[in-house]
């Protein structure tokens, strides 16, 4: 094989070099393929300007720079696949975000379904991809640090933010990790890299904050209630508050009855007597909880002026004392109608019981439990509408046992 | 002359199984030996043998080395420790493929000698 000098030499590397190629490997191999196509076509007898021509007509105008854009194509598919996901997921996740506050605006309730649908994205989608694609960028250690913080939370917020419309208590926990991971990693970490003029982490920080900054006002502060869905609590809390009065009035006519017995007459009054009481106590609870949570509430009124979600069973209903006197007086209302029906079958009793019973099946008997599992998950109007459903319960306790009171009386007589 | 489409999904093994033979070749050499192995009927083009020699670079399978041989640069390419592996099963699927194949296509041996 003919070897080139070196003058025919430059010419090829001349004439590689004026494509102007950007992977230097890949033009030191252009300039080696085509020395070694000439050499050998002048091996077979050609000269060099023939050999140089022939191996030219056989690339082709413009091949090289095709070659190289083929090559770099190939060498960055997956993170342009990377670049497109993260855009289309982060499309998807502004759209669902914008969608839901308009809808929430005009009171459609489809809007939690975007929210979490938006938040499920950004949390398994765009948070790692985002975050993927710009620590592969990181040279320092400072920086792929800061992205680890900054993925954390932008991981964890919008977590605790679809859980936390879910009513989950775990929501704030989980808030919590995640602001620790924001205030005290990634936002100090970012104001130093900015110092340090490196605009691109500032940039991507400035994109996650303004992130958090959506979530955290659509997702926690700005909670709201669809007004369907208050509306149908007002109506069974105003339904239970109607089931009770109506079953008073029916007791009374049975205690009318009773009062011509004078072995039941005793046992009639204390019931009645028991049961107002009872009555009368979980309506100041539930009335003091409705003061609780918004003082200028009044009857009438569409409910609360506040906030309303679980925070607020949380706060006054499971941390609170007075949950824990009127559960236990409910036991004990519990216990004395059993102790009246001493002679009723079991059937009946574990009926009466089971209206009293302050807890769910596999549910522990403690009280904290109780508490825990009565008022869990609930805004403040389903906590009204449960405390109304608990008196009309009393209520239905109180006309059973007058009636069966009332049953034996007229068998004895 | 087998078409280029044939080729597209093989250029990968083939590039790994004669660097596996040879121990190391450049891309010129590859091209070469390619032709001659196959009596002039596979033709590497430029557009399919370097884009993929850089991606298999990348993907971590081959490893190069640039020598200066005057006024240009050679740039070898031998097999990494994983391009090893990767080579023998992909060797082993290429077989197994081209048993495939001859039952699709219901090829029988060819006896005319």
């Amino acid at each position: 094989m003919n070897n080139l000098n070196e003058s025919q030499a430059d010419l090829i590397v001349q004439w590689v070099k004026s494509h102007h190629l950007t992977i230097h490997s890949l033009e030191n191999e252009f300039i080696d393929h085509i020395c070694c196509d000439v050499e050998a076509l002048m091996a077979e007898g050609k000269s060099f300007k023939t050999a140089f021509n022939f191996s030219q007509m056989k690339l082709g105008d413009n091949v090289l720079n095709g070659l190289e854009k083929q090559t770099i194509l190939q060498l960055t598919y997956n993170q342009r696949v990377m670049k497109f996901m993260t855009k289309l997921t982060g499309i998807i996740v502004l759209f669902s975000f914008f969608a839901a506050i308009i809808s929430n605006v005009i009171g459609l309730d489809y809007w939690k379904t975007l929210m979490a649908g938006g938040m499920i994205v950004l949390s398994i989608g765009f948070a790692p991809l985002f975050f993927i694609e710009h620590y592969r960028q990181q040279e320092t250690g400072s920086q792929k640090i800061l992205h680890i913080f900054g993925f954390l939370a932008a991981f964890l917020i919008p977590l605790a933010a679809f859980l936390g419309l879910f009513n989950s208590p775990n929501a704030v926990k989980l808030l919590a990790v995640g602001l620790i991971f924001l205030v005290f990693g990634f936002i100090p970490l970012s104001i130093i890299s900015i110092k340090k003029d490196t605009t691109r982490t500032a940039l991507s920080g400035s994109i996650i904050i303004l992130l958090f900054f959506v979530l955290l006002s659509i997702g926690f502060t700005g909670l709201k209630i669809s007004k369907d869905r208050i509306n149908s609590w007002l109506f069974i809390s105003d339904a239970t508050k109607e089931s009770s009065s109506l079953l008073n009035d029916l007791n009374q006519s049975y205690f009318i009855q009773l009062k011509n017995d004078t072995l039941l007459t005793g046992k009639a009054i204390e019931i009645v007597e028991k049961s107002d009481i009872l009555v009368q106590k979980m309506s100041g609870f539930r009335d003091n909880f409705i003061m609780e949570v918004d003082p200028s509430f009044k009857e009438g009124k569409v409910f609360f002026q506040n906030i309303d979600n679980h925070f607020v069973g949380q706060k006054y209903l499971i941390n609170s004392n007075a949950t824990d006197v009127l559960l236990n007086e409910i036991e004990e209302y519990k216990n004395l109608i059993l102790s009246i029906l001493t002679d009723e079958n079991e059937l009946i009793k574990q009926n009466i019981a089971s209206l009293l019973k302050n807890d769910a099946q596999d549910v522990s008997q403690d009280l904290n439990s109780q508490k825990n599992f009565l008022f869990r998950d609930f805004p403040a109007i389903t906590d009204v509408a449960l405390i109304n459903s608990m008196i009309v319960n009393v209520r239905v306790v109180e006309y059973q046992t007058l009636h069966y009171l009332t049953v034996k009386s007229s068998i004895k007589n | 002359m087998i078409s280029q489409d044939l080729l597209k999904g093989s250029l990968r093994t083939i590039v790994l199984k004669l660097l596996s033979d040879h121990g190391r070749l450049y891309g010129y050499e590859l091209t070469r030996t390619v032709e001659e192995l196959s009596e002039g009927r596979i033709k590497l083009t430029w557009g399919a043998l370097y884009p993929s020699l850089h991606k298999l670079e990348a993907d971590g399978l081959i490893v190069s080395e640039e020598i200066s041989i005057g006024k240009r640069v050679r740039r070898y390419y031998s097999l990494s420790e994983k391009g090893r592996q990767s080579a023998i099963i992909r060797m082993d699927d290429f077989v197994e493929y081209i048993h495939t194949m001859k039952s699709i296509l219901s090829l029988k041996p060819d006896f005319s000698v």
